[in-house]
């Protein structure tokens, strides 16, 4: 391979292994151009957007909330890709982790404070595996591909949660939109005010991350992982066994994502509401993505993600930018980054190949 | 009686975009290619029709511009899935988000909050004749006019993919794209074809759903329905007549979604009312469960050696 190191490809494949920051960076692009309609200068965009996700004390605050969830979905995801579970109902299973721990705080109120947090964080996990336990179980039973029933499952999560808040766990107290009761303190994370109403799931999210990061990589059940999903023949052979695993990791990547529903519920609001998640899980599929599906990468793109997002909506005040741009640049990003990766292997292919034909020339 | 034929009727009208988009998947999954673009095709279609409509006067141009909308995004989906060999999942998944965005920002941009004004769409049109039959009458033959372009559409596509050349081409190609290519055949651009007539019919369906059904377009109104339609193309194992009869069901589902909510003396929240077409969607791939075989070469990239 000496050969070509300063070859073309050689340079090419090097730039490419850059392609989640590319990636980043061109679809912030791609919505800075779009933007000229509404006649704004792109340098105002970025200059806007910096301000808005990290220009004040709030600002970061904000950004840093919004990061937590999506580390913790992000995290998840990486792990459940990694293992071959190619889970695309994030978004049901945090809204089912919501509704987790709301049921917990609104049915349970009673618990006394060191245990009511606990309780319903545990809430929420049970209520995010077993709702991806709902697609493990037809793949088990039927052998249904995960991917069409998590996409199915997303609509019905989600539906699911505003159905109760109207019906069964409706507030007794009107007001202008369907909302449980309010939750007991004990229920509620530490918030800072001065900073941006941040809360203490950033701690957990961190754990979980750093937690995800050791278990992927140290850990031998992570090699095991690993080797389920990349080749599960290799992994029957060295006495593993691959189904075993991928039940595991869905319903880990489901229990960690309702985790995150849980989070953000008792974080930032004092009841459950619908719509409170909205795109939260979709967006963390694509941060795992901009990680390269590995937690330690997970970090920074949630925070870029958090400060996009954040970022988005200050703009959406201030300049009338609607809010459904990150809904673009997500998807712009993401083309990027998986095209990106698409190339990689593509160049690695050539290499080869122009050396095998010199053989047969020979 | 009278209320059963109203309800297969309008389960017939409300399948039909559902059935147009599992046509399309055929074609592009025949091919080997896993067809995620397929909301994406519809939801563009869906804005630039009405758009185009609205323009224009015209509902006829504004179907046509859609289907063309359709097949154009089907076409840039395939430069990164079929020729470039990305992840065919996660790409779809992206288009899905970028025109979601597109749509929903153009909305914004040119009609603020408002929303786009209603269209003049296409309304029932009753074959003479046909139409006095009773009940088939009713049921079949008094329906909005694209209705009965897709009766035609089905049969034609189901020839055109089992009884000539370039369907058995399609085939072979997504059952095994190196046997293809030794006898001659293109791989890379049957598929990319293939993908492009793909859109074309998710495009026709989104145009379907917005200039004949909901004669507007609101923010992500496709609703899963290019999934419905993976769903239902996967029950008929890929084959068009068997995908109607999977588009059937879900247009039974839905059409109950709307009836209920008509009747007051069934006291059922409208967001249960609104999970049937999803349950639906969950119990049509439960019962099909892996009893059908998918094309061998599904979602696996080709590159010429």
């Amino acid at each position: 391979m000496q050969k070509y190191k300063f070859s073309r490809q050689a340079i090419i494949l090097k730039i490419l292994k850059f392609s989640p920051v590319i990636g980043a960076f061109l679809g912030l692009v791609v919505a800075a151009l779009f933007l000229m309609l509404w006649k704004i200068n792109p340098i105002e965009f970025f200059t806007e957007l910096i301000k808005g996700a990290i220009g004040s004390k709030t600002a970061i605050g904000s950004t840093l909330n919004r990061a937590t969830p999506y580390m913790i979905v992000g995290a998840a995801t990486a792990i459940a890709y990694k293992a071959g579970a190619q889970n695309m109902g994030q978004e049901g299973q945090v809204f089912m982790g919501g509704l987790g721990a709301g049921m917990v705080a609104v049915l349970l109120p009673h618990i006394p404070s060191p245990f009511a947090l606990a309780f319903a964080l545990i809430g929420s996990m049970v209520f995010g595996a077993l709702f991806a336990g709902i697609a493990v179980l037809f793949r088990l039973v039927k052998g249904v591909n995960e991917i069409l029933s998590t996409l199915i499952l997303n609509y019905i999560g989600t539906l699911i949660v505003s159905a109760l808040i109207i019906g069964p766990l409706k507030s007794s107290t009107s007001s202008s939109y369907p909302h449980t009761d309010s939750f007991g303190k004990q229920f509620l994370l530490i918030q800072w005010k001065s900073f941006g109403y941040l809360h203490a799931g950033i701690f957990i999210a961190l754990l979980v991350v750093a937690g995800a990061s050791y278990f992927l990589w140290i850990h031998p059940a992570g090699l095991r992982l690993r080797m389920a999903g990349s080749s599960p023949l290799a992994c029957r052979t060295a006495g593993g066994n691959p189904k075993k695993i991928f039940v595991r990791a869905m319903l880990a990547c489901g229990a960690l994502s309702g985790l995150a529903g849980g989070i953000e519920l008792l974080g930032k609001y004092n009841n459950l509401r619908s719509g409170y998640a909205t795109s939260l899980g979709w967006d963390a599929l694509i941060v795992a993505l901009l990680a390269g599906l590995n937690p330690n990468g997970v970090i920074p793109a949630a925070v870029f993600f958090g400060a996009l997002y954040t970022g988005i909506n200050s703009m959406q005040r201030t300049l009338g930018v609607p809010s459904a741009l990150l809904s673009l640049i997500k998807g712009c990003i993401m083309v990027f980054i998986i095209s990106g990766t698409a190339l990689q292997q593509y160049m690695k292919v050539k290499p080869k190949m122009v050396k095998k034909e010199v053989a047969i020339n020979e | 009686m009278n209320e059963l034929v109203l309800y297969l009727s309008s389960a017939i009208r409300l399948s039909i975009p559902i059935l147009l988009a599992a046509i399309g998947v055929c074609f592009s999954e025949k091919a080997g290619v896993y067809c995620m673009n397929a909301d994406s095709s519809m939801l563009s279609s869906c804005f630039i029709s009405i758009v185009v409509t609205l323009a224009t006067g015209n509902p006829w141009l504004g179907c046509i511009v859609g289907i063309l909308v359709g097949g154009l995004c089907a076409a840039l989906f395939s430069i990164f899935a079929v020729k470039l060999g990305a992840n065919q999942c996660l790409v779809g998944l992206a288009f899905n988000f970028m025109v979601i965005g597109l749509t929903s920002s153009l909305l914004r941009l040119f009609w603020n909050t408002n929303g786009i004004p209603h269209i003049a769409g296409l309304d029932e049109v009753a074959i003479p004749g046909l139409s006095t039959i009773p009940i088939i009458g009713p049921i079949f033959f008094n329906q909005p006019i694209l209705t009965y372009v897709v009766y035609f559409i089905v049969p034609i596509s189901w020839y055109v993919m089992f009884k000539t050349t370039w369907g058995l081409k399609i085939r072979s190609v997504g059952e095994n794209p190196r046997c293809a290519d030794t006898l001659g055949i293109n791989v890379i651009k049957t598929r990319i074809v293939s993908v492009i007539v793909g859109g074309l019919f998710c495009g026709f369906g989104g145009a379907v759903l917005s200039i004949q059904q909901v004669q507007t377009f609101t923010e992500e109104m496709s609703g899963a329905r290019g999934w419905m339609g993976i769903i239902a193309a996967y029950f008929g194992g890929w084959s068009p007549i068997g995908a109607a009869g999977a588009s059937f069901i879900f247009g039974l589902a839905e059409a109950l979604e709307k009836r209920i909510q008509l009747l007051d003396f069934i006291n059922l929240s409208s967001y249960v009312i609104q999970m049937f077409p999803y349950i639906a969607a969950l119990i049509v791939i439960l019962l099909t469960g892996s009893s059908r075989r998918h094309p061998a070469a599904m979602a696996k990239f080709y590159e010429k050696q």
